[in-house]
């Protein structure tokens, strides 16, 4: 039963809000529909991944303490799990997709590079928050407050052409990147450019930082708990 | 050559929890062996091993022995490669199995057939070993077909038994065991026993620590007395252990 409810509520919580967003946002369903559908499976997986990093080694606690293994296995539990869910939801958008006419297949192959990058980046999020939410516990409630403040500067459910003017909210923005690189292609658009390099430069600097911070405070972390 | 060599080891725990004000006063009382102090950049630390040295080599039979918070634990972790020391060296060399509890990794929601697999997984074997050691621990259990059901509907004592064959069927050349195993009906204990002692002959190196002088004269053939975080003897099983259950009486 377990995945048929990570499914439900994501396809009542679109619908239900595409249905309401769609009306005073003043745009056809048949549009924005597919549009949140995507956007909100793709926001709940970044959501999931920068909270559940903040207790990726509090929540192994009992495993770090009893066993020798490399810390890298307890980041891989919370990748996976988050990848598993986010598969699962992914299906409802899947499905809106194909109800509303299907995507190329080339489409296809950009929006499934654009996920393959949106996963690189768990690789050094995961290892960096976890190790500093080992160190600092007050650091959920922080990230989950920044969180919420985020879901409602990006253009999540809302298109970041209504910004009208003011792009650069968005442009500024590392959350609404990542989430074009797969979305746009999605929808039958192709991402810009700018996106693939913000992406590209966020990846490298955070790989860097993770496996500075990682290599540096691995053996810390087991003092820490 | 399984071997396992600490040279100078100290093991500082951060007190991240104490409070400023309390830790002044306990660091103005007069504690006996001063092992709560400041690291150079003035946070309060625990000094769990104020540099230990110890070489083990294949054959040994060690017992751990000494009082409540000598650093007995610690200095298993360190063993086991489980805390890497804050300064000092420790040298590995084998595949360490570690017993500190009893039913780690073991899960309510799934079957006890499939916690098997998790748990062995987890304690480092191999996936190739996993249906033969599976098909002995069954056994072993003598749970049946209860194996299928999950195991938040096993009652403790089936509980225990599983999770006891499971831990007992590793083979590690070097084995870390923290007291007690146990529980279950008198005919599991004695099983039990024989099981655990099979275990032991299994593995190159023992360290064992326990409070029980007759099992540590039974299993082991040397003895290490720790006491505030320093090794305060180390020899023979019966010399150590004398000396050190002396002092503890008197």
């Amino acid at each position: 039963m377990g995945p048929l409810w990570l499914i439900a509520t994501t396809a009542i919580f679109v619908i239900a809000l595409a249905f309401v967003y769609s009306t005073l946002f003043k745009v056809a369903l048949a549009e924005y529909l597919p549009f949140i559908a995507v956007g909100v499976v793709l926001w709940n997986f970044i959501s999931a991944i920068c909270a559940e990093s903040v207790m990726a080694f509090v929540e192994s606690e009992v495993y770090i303490r009893q066993i020798r293994r490399s810390p890298f296995v307890y980041v891989f539990r919370v990748i996976s799990r988050n990848i598993i869910v986010f598969l699962n939801q992914f299906l409802v958008a899947a499905a809106v997709l194909v109800y509303f006419g299907g995507v190329s297949a080339f489409n296809i192959f950009l929006a499934g590079f654009g996920i393959a990058l949106l996963f690189l980046q768990t690789l050094w999020i995961v290892p960096l928050v976890g190790l500093i939410g080992a160190r600092f516990r007050d650091l959920l409630p922080i990230i989950q407050s920044a969180l919420q403040i985020c879901f409602f500067v990006t253009p999540v459910i809302w298109p970041a052409k209504a910004l009208a003017g003011k792009e650069w909210v968005a442009l500024a923005n590392p959350f609404h990147h990542i989430i074009d690189i797969v979305r746009m292609p999605l929808l039958g658009g192709t991402p810009a450019f700018a996106s693939y390099i913000v992406v590209g430069v966020m990846s490298i600097l955070g790989l860097a930082a993770a496996h500075l911070f990682y290599s540096r405070f691995r053996f810390r972390i087991i003092y820490w708990l | 050559m399984v071997k396992i060599v600490l040279e100078n080891v100290h093991v500082d725990f951060p007190l991240l929890q104490q409070d400023q004000r309390s830790l002044k006063r306990l660091l103005s009382a007069p504690l006996k062996p001063m092992r709560i102090t400041l690291d150079p950049r003035e946070r309060p630390i625990l000094q769990a091993l104020k540099g230990v040295n110890l070489t083990l080599s294949e054959g040994d039979r060690v017992a751990v022995v000494g009082p409540n918070g000598a650093g007995k634990s610690t200095l298993l972790r360190v063993l086991a490669g489980i805390y890497p020391p804050t300064s000092g060296r420790a040298v590995i060399d084998g595949r360490v199995g570690a017993l500190l509890t009893v039913g780690l990794g073991m899960r309510d929601e799934v079957s006890g057939f499939d916690n098997i697999e998790f748990c062995l997984l987890l304690l480092g074997a191999s996936p190739h070993d996993i249906d033969q050691k599976r098909e002995d621990i069954v056994a072993f259990t003598g749970l049946g077909e209860f194996i299928h059901l999950h195991v938040g509907a096993y009652s403790a004592g089936m509980r225990t038994k599983l999770a006891f064959a499971i831990a007992t069927s590793i083979d590690p050349q070097i084995l870390i065991l923290d007291e007690v195993f146990g529980a279950g009906d008198a005919a599991f204990v004695r099983k039990a026993e024989e099981r655990m002692i099979e275990l032991i002959q299994r593995s190159r190196i023992l360290v064992f620590a326990s409070h029980a002088p007759a099992l540590i004269e039974r299993f082991c053939s040397k003895a290490i007395w720790v006491e505030g975080g320093l090794i305060k003897e180390f020899g023979d099983v019966k010399t150590v252990s004398d000396a050190y259950l002396a002092s503890a009486q008197g």
